[in-house]
């Protein structure tokens, strides 16, 4: 009952207000048009109208919901099926295993090749030990490219052993047929030297330099143009020199 | 009187073109130093029945007499079939204070290659203990040693046409520590007969005047 009176009262004060703003405005519940608006419209009041306009709400949201929840699918599987077609990662990210189920891990190897040196990937037994790791990588070294590139390595050229001094120089130890066997002029005999270094840096982590020696002893040179003098980082690094054809 | 005919063939180059604005008195002064590479159990290059050490002997011995012919004094760091280390050979020849050297060897192809001597770290680089070394002797140096590789290789681009001809630099011990100008030739080791291996050792000689006369040694 205080609520009728209330809203009443908020009705009239209404009206004040609008007649207050514009006097001139005509007072239109005096005409009746405000009767005729005011009541309720037929199917406002048909309960059957309401629950029609309440099923076309309810559907109408359920098609929207429907519809993003399939855009959501669609763009999932197409997602899926994006993924598949992707190329397969590359062989150094695919984990592998050996014969005797042992991981594998992928090495650069440096050669020889027609003007620089080329390298190749290889996969050796992963091994805790550091000195194991480089006894491989030089053994792998040592086996010469694969395939048909002319490779520069003496015949029967082996690794007698390897040394980690304190100072982390390595010092390998290699077998004579590396110094006895080498037939090539100054450039394949650099080549083959930076190529072993460089085998050995890239996968070794910091060294602080290579040494070589054959037999156990340190030698001047394996071909009689470099010299094994020193440690190799002196004597080898630096930029592969370019050729310059005259002709 | 071989020396007198080996001149009058010289002459007869010369006339043919063959040794054009050389002149001999420019290259008078001074120890041309050769040396044949290789040598005694360091066979080097072996091509059937030829091996290295022995070819380089031989064009060694060659360019010394032409040298002769033309009063130009020339020594050989290995004058017979020996081994002779790096470090005896760069002994040997800054011993005899050479105006020019060149070391003498073959390539694993049909190339030729004329070497100069290269350093990881530049010039200005150098504090003073390494410029002082064996081993850096060569760099004052440098420059002088590319105008002779650019000489011999023009002249041998003259004289075998459409052979291939390489200029490199490399961190060759030999060389970067004689206190001259100094280059290392590899000469193909397909080229073995006496007459071929007369043409290459006159072509390299012709090179080499060419630099001291522009040098004015």
């Amino acid at each position: 009952m205080q609520n009728e009176t209330e809203n009443k009262d908020r009705a009239g004060n209404s009206r004040q207000d609008t007649q207050a703003q514009n006097p001139e405005a005509p007072d239109r519940e005096e005409n009746g048009e405000s009767l005729k608006q005011s009541a309720p419209r037929p199917w406002e009041r048909s309960p059957i109208k309401q629950r029609i306009n309440n099923s076309l709400f309810w559907i109408t949201l359920a098609s929207v919901a429907g519809t993003l929840v399939l855009c959501i699918l669609v763009t999932a599987l197409y997602q899926k099926g994006k993924h598949v077609e992707q190329p397969p990662r590359s062989a150094s990210s695919i984990p592998m295993t050996g014969k005797d189920g042992g991981e594998l891990v992928p090495v650069s190897i440096f050669y020889p090749s027609v003007d620089g040196l080329a390298s190749e990937e290889r996969f050796i037994p992963a091994s805790a030990s550091r000195k194991r790791t480089l006894e491989v990588v030089v053994e792998e070294y040592l086996k010469g490219p694969s395939g048909d590139i002319p490779s520069y390595m003496p015949e029967g050229t082996r690794l007698l052993d390897v040394y980690l001094g304190k100072d982390d120089i390595l010092y390998l130890d290699i077998s004579h047929e590396f110094r006895s066997g080498f037939q090539g002029d100054a450039y394949s005999e650099f080549l083959l030297l930076r190529g072993l270094y460089e085998s050995v840096m890239t996968n070794a982590g910091d060294l602080s330099g290579m040494k070589i020696l054959i037999e156990g002893k340190e030698v001047e040179t394996i071909g009689g143009h470099i010299s094994l003098k020193g440690s190799m980082d002196s004597v080898i690094t630096g930029i592969i020199p370019e050729a310059n054809e005259r002709k | 009187m071989e020396n007198v005919l080996m001149r009058r063939f010289l002459w007869i180059l010369m006339l043919l073109g063959f040794l054009p604005g050389v002149s001999v008195a420019a290259a008078e002064e001074g120890v041309f130093v050769l040396d044949p590479g290789h040598g005694g159990y360091d066979i080097g290059i072996v091509d059937k029945d030829v091996k290295e050490k022995d070819i380089t002997l031989v064009l060694a011995r060659e360019m010394k007499k032409i040298l002769l012919t033309m009063d130009i004094d020339a020594e050989l760091t290995r004058k017979i079939d020996h081994y002779q280390s790096i470090s005896d050979r760069r002994s040997v020849a800054n011993r005899m204070t050479p105006k020019l050297f060149l070391s003498i060897h073959l390539s694993d192809g049909d190339r030729f290659t004329v070497y100069t001597a290269w350093y990881g770290k530049p010039f200005s680089e150098l504090d003073i203990r390494e410029y002082y070394t064996i081993e850096s002797r060569q760099r004052k140096y440098v420059y002088k040693s590319e105008d002779l590789a650019r000489s011999i290789a023009g002249t041998l681009e003259e004289q075998f046409q459409g052979a291939r001809i390489y200029k490199r630099k490399m961190p060759l011990p030999l060389i970067s520590s004689i206190g001259a100008p100094s280059v290392l030739i590899e000469v193909p080791s397909t080229i073995s007969s006496d007459r071929e291996l007369f043409r290459v050792a006159s072509s390299i000689v012709l090179g080499m005047l060419r630099y001291a006369e522009r040098n004015g040694k």
